[in-house]
């Protein structure tokens, strides 16, 4: 800024010009310091079966008094080969082609199929807050694969009661995707995979409603009950799943698509607690119950304990998490010999019934004066009661650096 | 559904006892530190509930609209 000396009239007007560039950039100076920035590697495993290598990267701060935004940006790179549905071993019906893409059901190692496929995934939040008590949260994001593709977007408003003791949260979601084998086509449901006719691409649309309240217990002390309604109409099928009819030895006679229904409703409850020891440790805990129209119930625990080593951002962190769940009213593992072709079928093992457990650790270091390193390994293992395959396990680490100052 | 409504109801009135405590502002250091965050640390959080949509039939409770993967 250049001022004329002589321009004694123009001193003042600019004296107040440059204050409020200096109090701008202060400000400035601020919200840019109230950044944070992740940065993760995960590598998740399954031995023999599927490997996924995905970047994040994070970015979110306050870019007002009243605005906060968050920019996620996900790419994934999956390979590996998955169950198809079919019996184990099945070698009788030979099936080549039928994806046209990076998935295969050759009918030589039939119960499990190959895939290799790349994702990148976008989201966008603005947190906006109106007056003291009220914030509200506008979300929008896009999913990406060689087969599949979603368009969401969410608004979440957070009232504050009660001294701010209490929060009360109503969200509201919308999501379109659309799903297809890699060459665009999805197989008629409950086709013969000898003689099977296609379809173009199949398409879902999915609607979420939560109510939530988070609740002040104490000084240390925080809880959250959420209840989720979900409602999604449209093609939930997978297109590459199959199942067998076999004999009692498993020995497979014909091989069918798979149908689910075009409908599904899922509700869930879920509640969290945190609590902070006089030491400074964190005992964490969740319990969800859900239930869907599919015949499907679960429970799910989860546990942690956050052990600090050297202040705050220095800890280890052990954490489980038990998961039970039953079967979809239309699950089965083969269709029996004489048994009719039902509406809807599916042998996909997620949908059986099956425990599954998680153990894991997590390390934070704060270094220097940049941020905090995170690293984060697990493991995941999968027990099904009635599935071609008995289970299945994984392997999952996680290398993280977050820059910012939230530890500081 | 009974049971979740029965659930809930139990919840509810738990924390409207709770809620009967209050917590001053200037006595929230504690609680407006990041370990505390009932949402969770936002990485780890995006990659549990992806891994375990991916894996599992259940799903929901934590929040809504998701990343949509086509891996269920």
């Amino acid at each position: 800024m250049v001022v004329a000396a002589t321009d004694q009239r123009n001193i003042r007007g600019m004296l107040a010009l440059a204050t409020t560039g200096l109090l701008g950039q202060a400000a400035a100076q601020d919200f840019a310091n109230d950044w944070t920035v992740n940065l993760a590697y995960l590598n998740y495993f399954e031995p023999d079966r599927v490997n996924v290598q995905s970047f994040y990267g994070k970015a979110s701060g306050q870019i007002s008094d009243d605005a906060h935004i968050s920019v996620g940006v996900v790419l994934d790179t999956m390979t590996g080969a998955t169950p198809s549905g079919a019996v184990e071993g099945s070698n009788v019906v030979a099936n080549t082609g039928t994806s046209g893409g990076g998935f295969e059901v050759d009918g030589t190692s039939s119960s499990l199929a190959d895939f290799d496929d790349t994702r990148l995934a976008v989201d966008l939040d603005w947190e906006h807050t109106y007056g003291r008590f009220v914030r509200v949260n506008y979300g929008a994001y896009a999913s990406v694969e060689g087969d599949f593709a979603a368009l969401g977007a969410s608004v979440k408003g957070n009232v504050d009661l009660n001294n701010r003791n209490t929060t009360l949260a109503l969200g509201l979601g919308a999501e379109g995707d659309q799903s297809s084998q890699r060459d665009g086509r999805t197989p008629e449901p409950m086709s013969n995979v000898t003689d099977q006719s296609f379809y173009g691409e199949g398409r879902r649309n999915t609607y979420d409603v939560l109510l939530g309240v988070t609740q002040v217990l104490g000084r240390r002390t925080i809880a959250q009950v959420n209840l989720t309604y979900t409602h999604s109409l449209g093609y939930h099928n997978d297109p590459y799943k199959v199942f067998s009819r076999a004999d009692e030895d498993d020995v497979e006679a014909e091989r069918y698509y798979e149908n689910r229904p075009d409908e599904r409703i899922r509700g869930a409850l879920y509640t969290s607690l945190r609590h902070q020891l006089t030491d400074g440790d964190i005992i964490g805990g969740s319990l969800r119950y859900y239930q869907d129209d599919w015949g499907v119930e679960a429970v799910t625990g989860e546990l942690s304990y956050r052990l600090h080593i050297a202040g705050r951002g220095s800890y280890v962190e052990p954490f489980g998490r038990a998961h039970y769940q039953t079967e979809a009213d239309f699950y089965l593992r083969t269709l029996g010999m004489d048994e009719e072709l039902p509406e809807y079928a599916s042998a996909d093992a997620r949908l059986g019934e099956l425990q599954a457990y998680t153990g894991g650790l997590k390390f934070s270091q704060p270094v220097l004066d940049w941020g905090t390193l995170q690293i984060r390994g697990s493991y995941y293992y999968q027990r099904f009661e009635d599935a071609n395959y008995d289970d299945n396990q994984a392997f999952i680490a996680q290398l993280g650096f977050e820059f910012g100052s939230r530890y500081r | 559904m009974k049971t979740v409504i029965r659930c809930l109801a139990l919840i509810l009135i738990s924390l409207a006892l709770a809620g009967c405590t209050t917590v001053q502002p200037w006595e929230r250091g504690t609680l407006a530190e990041p370990g505390m965050d009932v949402d969770g640390h936002p990485i780890d959080a995006y990659v549990d509930s992806h891994v375990y949509f991916s894996r599992e039939a259940a799903t929901g409770g934590s929040g809504v609209g998701g990343g949509g993967c086509g891996c269920n």
